[in-house]
């Protein structure tokens, strides 16, 4: 059954842990994407700034992240997935990298397993356009192989999400945003993996920006599709605002019937996750809960439009 | 305070507005060139009467885009207008002046007063292909000229007279839409409320549109916080057409709802004075920063506050601009029914989460609808 889900950023570390999540709960909300991104941020990571959050030990982590693991049972929410902090790999930071990957990212593989997290996001290395594709691809499967035993071990799957890439300040197609690369990667993973241990993230802003159909996306990845962010833009800038919010007439904006249409046709039977913290920053504060009623009035909306396109 | 209005222009769920709490209603219409005064009156008579059918709704007013010819049979349409108003939307008047304007009202100054009928004009900007460039009527000081030459030369006044401020059309002119209310001053009677990005006039709900994450392209704050002080008391009608046209009909009571809460923020916003007019309780501010500074400039010599608590333990027990600064624990060295906490920082998330498992109450101090 179609579940619908909302990611913590912009909700958590901000607030107390039970009151995030009585928030999100309140809201309509059955599932959260948990954002451990955000205690080691992208900005940061790109500037060579590494905090030291994930020194601690896995049972440190652990004990911090308890209350969010007794908030969620007390108001009866379960993550769909995790992201994982991000970017993995900086060109000529080898040192931040060696951390990011062997230390951070079992970290949050470990921690998914204690917070009951089936699926984590996990960036792969954007190199294509220092490199070529071809060294991008073999940088990402011999990094993602040495995961698979973690991931067996922790019983926790990755999925890789449709990224972009900026030449010359103008967005442009990274990692994935190709649906043959996504699925060459997952399935050579997963074959190598013997059981299915990756699997597709698909942003639907993502899609937008790199002018990718989302309905023939959504039907070349098929089962491999996992999880979503869902979210929508001008089409120039990631905007991660509230689907609907963009064009002057019926029609214009993302094509969100086709999107429907498509999950229905492959069964979908997961979560819709909202990746929309900007959405709630671009509100007064004070309109937090109405804006969580909102973003799960669209998330109802779509279920009942892929549930009516189901064959099932 | 300000009351909120929906403007319907045949697409939205009326059902959807109605069960959503919306309770006053205005019609839009958009009257091309060629448009005869029969299709006028039935086009408006249609509408009214889809409306109608809502009991729990009111129709305030109307907006039309038309020409100056369609003038006399809209006014025409109804005996008596009840005190409602009309925008006047002149975007598609090519070769408009404001002295083409003043005579057109004067013309018509008889019968907009004998139908008992509130005429506002509206800025308007002047589109040449997908651009948009400054008009006739695309500045407040322009309208305010038009409303005063008017009013000196026939019956209508201020009070059956205005302008009507769109804020999407100002946006999408990169103006100053806080400066612009303050230059329309009492001649405003009516913010028509909308977001684009600049660019494209998509007509869509406020706080949507931004640069990059979360950096707003529309001053909104800076809207509100002019309307507030210059003590605007009257209507914000959400024009939306875009975000109706756009989203799902099952969708527009949701929308609507967001659009009641919107309101109901920036009329606390309002009244923020009133949580500061609290006799027998201290004042008690929370940060000790730019924010607190900024609240001294507006409030502190009617409201001074007693201290200032702060999370930086290097500034307890000293003194910043004259204000004794303390731990955060010497909030609850005060009665309960002593306190009014205000947080002067923009961590409001944060701070209030640290107030509230102190299990003190408090209201925040917004600086950005001031400065």
């Amino acid at each position: 059954m179609i579940e619908i889900g909302v990611q913590t950023k912009g909700i958590l570390p901000e607030r107390e842990a039970d009151h995030a999540f009585k928030m999100i709960s309140d809201a309509g909300f059955s599932r959260v994407d948990l954002n451990i991104d955000c205690f080691l941020k992208n900005t940061d990571l790109y500037r060579g700034k590494c905090n030291s959050f994930f020194d601690a030990s896995r049972e440190e982590l652990q004990s911090y992240f308890m209350p969010y693991k007794k908030a969620m049972e007390k108001y009866g929410l379960r993550p769909s997935q995790m992201h994982a902090p991000y970017p993995v790999r900086v060109e000529g930071n080898d040192k931040q990298n060696e951390y990011m990957q062997k230390c951070v990212i079992p970290k949050c593989l470990a921690l998914a397993s204690f917070l009951e997290v089936p699926w984590v996001v996990i960036h792969p290395f954007k190199m294509q356009y220092v490199y070529d594709k071809e060294r991008e691809w073999q940088e990402n499967i011999a990094y993602f192989e040495t995961l698979i035993p973690l991931l067996k071990e922790h019983k926790v799957g990755v999925c890789f999400e449709n990224l972009y890439e900026s030449v010359g300040g103008r967005i442009v197609e990274g990692v994935c945003a190709n649906p043959d690369d996504a699925i060459r990667y997952i399935d050579t993973l997963n074959d190598i993996a013997g059981e299915e241990l990756f699997g597709h993230c698909l942003d639907t802003g993502h899609l937008q920006l790199v002018k990718r159909d989302a309905y023939a996306f959504i039907k070349t990845l098929g089962r491999r599709l996992k999880v979503l962010h869902i979210h929508e833009n001008d089409t120039v800038g990631d905007l991660h605002q509230l689907p609907y919010s963009f064009g002057r007439h019926k029609g214009e904006g993302f094509d969100w019937q086709q999107f429907c249409k498509a999950l229905g046709e492959i069964e979908f039977d997961a979560v819709l996750s909202f990746e929309t913290f900007p959405t709630l920053n671009s509100f007064p504060f004070e309109m937090e809960k109405d804006v969580l009623n909102m973003i799960h009035a669209v998330g109802e909306y779509l279920k009942s439009e892929i549930d009516d396109r189901c064959p099932r | 305070m300000f009351t909120s209005v929906l403007q319907y222009d045949g697409h939205a769920n009326l059902a959807g507005l109605e069960q959503a709490g919306v309770k006053i209603i205005e019609l839009y219409h958009e009257f091309p060139e060629e448009f005869l005064s029969a299709q006028i009156c039935l086009t408006m008579e249609e509408r009214a009467l889809a409306v109608m059918q809502n009991k729990n709704m009111a129709v305030a007013g109307w907006t039309v885009q038309l020409m100056p010819s369609h003038l006399p049979a809209i006014l025409e349409w109804k005996e008596d207008w009840n005190g409602a108003y009309l925008v006047l939307d002149f975007t598609n008047w090519k070769d408009a002046s404001c002295e083409k304007l003043e005579k057109l009202l004067i013309q018509n100054a008889e019968e907009i007063v004998k139908r008992n009928l509130h005429i506002f004009v509206e800025n308007s900007c002047r589109k040449v292909g997908e651009k948009f460039g400054f008009g006739a009527f695309s500045e407040m000081k322009n309208l305010v000229t038009v409303c005063e030459n008017v009013a000196r030369s026939c019956a209508l006044s201020r009070e059956n007279l205005g302008i009507c401020f769109h804020v999407g059309h100002a946006n999408l002119l990169a103006q100053n839409v806080g400066a612009e209310v303050t230059v329309a001053g009492d001649w405003l009677k009516l913010v028509h409320v909308q977001d684009n990005n600049g660019f494209r006039d998509e007509e869509q709900i406020p706080f949507t549109f931004t640069t990059g994450r979360g950096m707003l392209s529309t001053d909104w704050y800076g809207l509100i916080g002019h309307l507030i002080m210059m003590n605007y008391d009257g209507m914000l009608s959400f024009a939306i057409p875009g975000a109706f046209a756009t989203a799902p009909q099952k969708l527009h009571g949701a929308l609507a709802k967001l659009l009641l809460a919107m309101t109901a923020i920036w009329n606390s916003e309002y009244e923020f004075e009133k949580q500061l007019q609290q006799p027998g309780k201290q004042i008690i501010l929370f940060g000790a920063g730019r924010m607190m500074r900024r609240y001294q400039q507006m409030w502190g010599e009617k409201y001074p506050p007693s201290f200032v608590v702060d999370n930086d333990s290097k500034i307890w027990d000293t003194v910043v601009d004259g204000i004794p600064v303390r731990c955060p624990q010497a909030i609850l060295a005060v009665p309960k029914n002593e306190r009014n906490v205000i947080v002067c920082n923009m961590h409001y998330k944060e701070i209030g989460g640290q107030l509230e498992k102190m299990g003190v109450k408090y209201h925040c101090f917004r600086d950005e609808y001031y400065f």
